[in-house]
């Protein structure tokens, strides 16, 4: 099978980023010579931010699946669709109120509120209009980002934090987030494993989706939810991180993975495998061992990706097909 | 017993209201739904179908419609709309496998899906285009899978809104053919605007006008004057030893008319 061998091989590749990333860094780390100090960097600093940076870029890649398949257009992901920073501004508004503990759930609520709008304004009777959803996603990102912005302005205790963390970055990892957000990746992805062949059949329009026999709206919101779940969680935890659901998705549809089935594995390993990659260049790119913020390279990367997809995929934005 | 038993079937859709009196259909049969735009075709395909709420009564195989489930419904029918569109790149073979839907438990196609589509594939001459992108073929090409993925599912009742528009002259009455062999053991129902190939290739007629079932009748009884009520034109029928010839008079646009 295709498929099954090309998941093994990006799982090897995974497994191979993965031992650069430990050794890698601002100490490189020889793993069958380490002294104490190195054996507490390794699986104190350094696992932890590994196995974070795998979560985030498999969650945000499958979260980038799931949103190109309800809105109907390749050019959906966590940052385009408004999800990234909506979902941000919820979990500042809780730091800003003092209630930290509720960052996860007004994270998720806020990214959902911003899905909404989005969704709201670019459909029309089931169907979802491509550019319209790109304008409304880039109005609902200003306007979470103005409003971090604003808060950031106006109080002054704790916010520098905020600032870096948003940024994009695995500096915050720990073995209590890397746990809680292997459970909440492997639940998603079981349970949308089970959705994957009803997950082809919404790319069709609506009536034919319908008489296929699946329950469009119901799918729909699993979707949303599940995509802004993925989203939320790696906002949380390590900032806003942009376009890497569009871009590996786009990559392995372009080597011929087109069913939901396949997308939704390959995206968690090709995702995991790009992130890795992305934080160790991120370690490592500045001579003097300080590090740059991972969404700086992401969001550069994937403007330039941006770019070439809108200009090779004009066909599909104007809807004509 | 019919196949589908309709009674004082009503539906209100955006201020538009369609109203079937009275309807039996059997297994066995090629039945020609036509009418102007807007006379409630579709509507009534998509209320056949389980997507349009109604009043009245709707029994299928005996059974009252809503006493069905989803996947029952599509077992039992499918229905190829009209425009239909695929809004992300998936290959053909897949396409018209994605019909078998409803008989899988949701989560692998069989053998059997898989042995079926090869089979419809090579019926409706797109087994040839199988590994294409849906997207990338002409619209008769995609018309013909369409088809393909709408008979792969092996239902009872075949509902099908103007195959024919898109598809080239050959591929037209090829398609009709497979149509009436395959109408022998299920009930194929088909929106088409074309009289003269409806005349030809179907027993019985369902005119529509302003939104209401106004005649059901079988092919040897249709009039000129049934015709030129329901669709607002004079048209006739010539019968003629090659079959029927369809004459439409008076028209005000073609430099042919004396």
């Amino acid at each position: 099978m295709k498929a099954r061998s090309a998941m093994a091989v990006l799982s090897l590749v995974l497994l191979g980023l993965m031992g650069l990333g430990l050794m890698k860094g601002a100490v490189p780390i020889d793993v069958f010579n380490m002294n104490e100090t190195e054996r507490e960097i390794l699986l104190r600093v350094r696992l932890p931010r590994v196995l974070l940076s795998v979560l985030v870029g498999g969650a945000l890649s499958m979260g980038g699946v799931l949103f190109q398949y309800v809105m109907k257009n390749p050019l959906a992901d966590s940052f385009t669709t408004g999800v990234a920073a909506s979902s941000a501004l919820g979990a500042v508004l809780a730091i800003l109120l003092g209630l930290h503990g509720l960052m996860p759930v007004t994270g998720l609520g806020g990214g959902l509120l911003g899905l909404w709008v989005v969704y709201r304004v670019a459909s029309y009777r089931g169907s979802v209009e491509p550019l319209s959803m790109l304008l409304a996603g880039i109005v609902v990102s200003t306007f979470g980002s103005a409003c971090i912005s604003l808060i950031k302005y106006l109080s002054d205790e704790g916010v520098s934090s905020i600032v870096f963390w948003l940024m994009g970055g695995f500096q915050n990892a720990s073995v209590e987030r890397v746990l809680v957000f292997t459970g909440v990746l492997a639940v998603s992805f079981v349970y949308l494993q089970r959705r994957a062949l009803a997950l082809d059949i919404i790319a069709f329009d609506e009536t034919t989706a319908r008489s296929s026999g699946v329950d469009v709206d119901r799918l729909r919101k699993e979707a949303f939810f599940f995509g802004t779940l993925l989203t939320a969680i790696s906002v949380g935890y390590a900032g806003i991180i942009g376009f890497v659901g569009l871009i590996v998705p786009h990559l392995l549809r372009l080597v011929g993975f087109l069913r939901a089935g396949q997308l939704l594995g390959m995206s968690l390993l090709g995702g995991a495998s790009f992130m890795v990659l992305n934080d160790l260049v991120a370690r490592t790119i500045l001579p003097q061992g300080q590090e740059l913020p991972v969404g700086i390279i992401t969001s550069s990367l994937g403007g330039v990706f941006f770019l070439y997809l809108l200009v090779t995929k004009k066909r599909q934005l104007y809807g004509i097909d | 017993m019919g196949l589908i038993e309709l009674r004082d079937i009503e539906l209100t859709l955006r201020g538009f209201t369609l109203r079937v009196p009275e309807l039996q259909l059997q297994k066995g049969q090629m039945v020609a739904i036509l009418g102007n735009n807007g006379s409630g075709k579709s509507t009534f395909l998509g209320m056949l179908s389980g997507l349009r709420p109604y009043r009245g009564s709707y029994r299928l195989k005996g059974r009252d419609f809503r006493d069905f489930g989803p996947r029952q419904i599509n077992q039992t029918l499918c229905l190829l709309p009209q425009g239909v569109s695929l809004q992300m790149p998936l290959d053909v073979f897949y396409v018209v496998l994605t019909g078998r839907f409803p008989w899988t438990g949701g989560r692998h196609y069989s053998d059997v899906d898989i042995a079926l589509t090869e089979q419809v594939l090579r019926d409706f001459d797109v087994y040839h285009l199988r590994d294409r992108n849906f997207n990338e073929l002409s619209g008769g090409e995609r018309q013909r899978v369409l088809l393909a993925r709408t008979f792969v599912r092996q239902s009872e009742v075949v509902l099908l809104d103007e195959p024919f528009t898109a598809l080239d002259m050959r591929h037209q009455w090829e398609t009709l053919a497979l149509l009436k062999e395959r109408a022998r053991d299920r009930l194929i129902v088909v929106v088409l605007h074309d009289l003269e190939i409806a005349l030809k290739a179907f027993e019985r007629f369902l005119f529509f006008l302003d939104g209401v079932l106004r005649y059901d009748v079988q092919r040897q009884d249709i009039t000129d004057e049934i015709l030129q009520e329901v669709f607002g034109l004079d048209v006739r029928v010539l019968e003629h030893e090659k079959g029927p010839f369809v004459y439409v008079q008076h028209c005000r646009c073609s430099p042919l008319c004396i």
